[in-house]
């Protein structure tokens, strides 16, 4: 019976709560902890190489464009 | 019909929005923060050259994941030999790492990480991180939905094995004796 709250949660985030787990507090664990590790980059202010790449990508196709 | 005809706005939003996740998702596959940069940089540009074969409104955020992943393979096939150098150092450090700290540390993770196969490791970072179903990853990847479960839970039972034994060391009694013992086997194995 308590196996059902399992697929409610599965749903989400499908890693966390795999059927077959024998060990699944440290597949959560490393699930979340993996999580971490992307969330950290992933919540970064988006470098200004990046903005200016596109900037320039921008400026290079409507000079193309233009001529 | 122009081939490089300028950018929708929309395009270029999305794009940019696109980025801290992709960048996430190359720090997590190549391990190291610069391959990462350079890796969304090609993304990048790939993208903007090839807008016009991207259909709108289909999913552009998998269509950059496949051009990112892509990209990172062919790059590693060109420094295999620099990374299986590497790959010496990683496994030294993965199995000294058991016997420091009582909890999984993002070195640790990272090391692991380094040690699952390719398919393994996208699998696992794109289920479980980018937040991808099945189904995106199955096409990000260019095989069957089935293959990709399979490949989650391998890495998911690997990265137990390389990390489980700390985990459940910390973590004090939860795991049965039995089951403890296949990450220790693997452990020991490696």
């Amino acid at each position: 019976m308590d196996g059902k709250d399992d697929k409610v949660q599965k749903v989400k985030r499908t890693m966390i709560t795999p059927a077959s787990a024998g060990k699944p507090h440290v597949y959560d664990l490393i699930g979340r902890k993996l999580r971490d590790y992307y969330d950290e980059v992933a919540q970064q202010p988006v470098p200004d190489r990046f903005v200016e790449l596109l900037q320039r990508l921008d400026s290079k196709t409507s000079e193309k464009k233009d001529s | 019909m122009n081939r490089s005809a300028s950018a929708s706005p929309e395009f270029r939003d999305q794009l940019v929005a696109a980025i801290p996740g992709l960048r996430a998702f190359g720090m997590s596959l190549s391990g190291r923060s610069d391959l990462a940069d350079d890796l969304v940089q090609e993304t990048l540009m790939k993208a903007w050259h090839h807008q016009l074969s991207f259909e709108t409104g289909t999913n552009i955020r998998a269509w950059l994941y496949t051009i990112l992943r892509n990209e990172f393979y062919s790059q590693m096939r060109k420094r295999r030999r620099e990374i299986e150098d590497a790959d010496g150092e990683y496994s030294n450090k993965v199995q000294v790492a058991g016997g420091q700290e009582s909890y999984l540390d993002m070195a640790d993770l990272r090391f692991a990480l380094a040690k699952l196969p390719d398919d393994q490791r996208e699998a696992i970072i794109l289920v479980g991180a980018s937040g991808f179903s099945y189904q995106e990853v199955a096409k990000i990847c260019g095989v069957a939905i089935g293959t990709v479960k399979s490949r989650v839970s391998r890495a998911r039972e690997k990265l137990a094995a390389l990390l489980g034994v700390e985990v459940a060391d910390s973590l004090a009694p939860p795991v049965p004796p039995e089951q403890e013992s296949e990450p220790r086997k693997a452990m020991r194995g490696n």
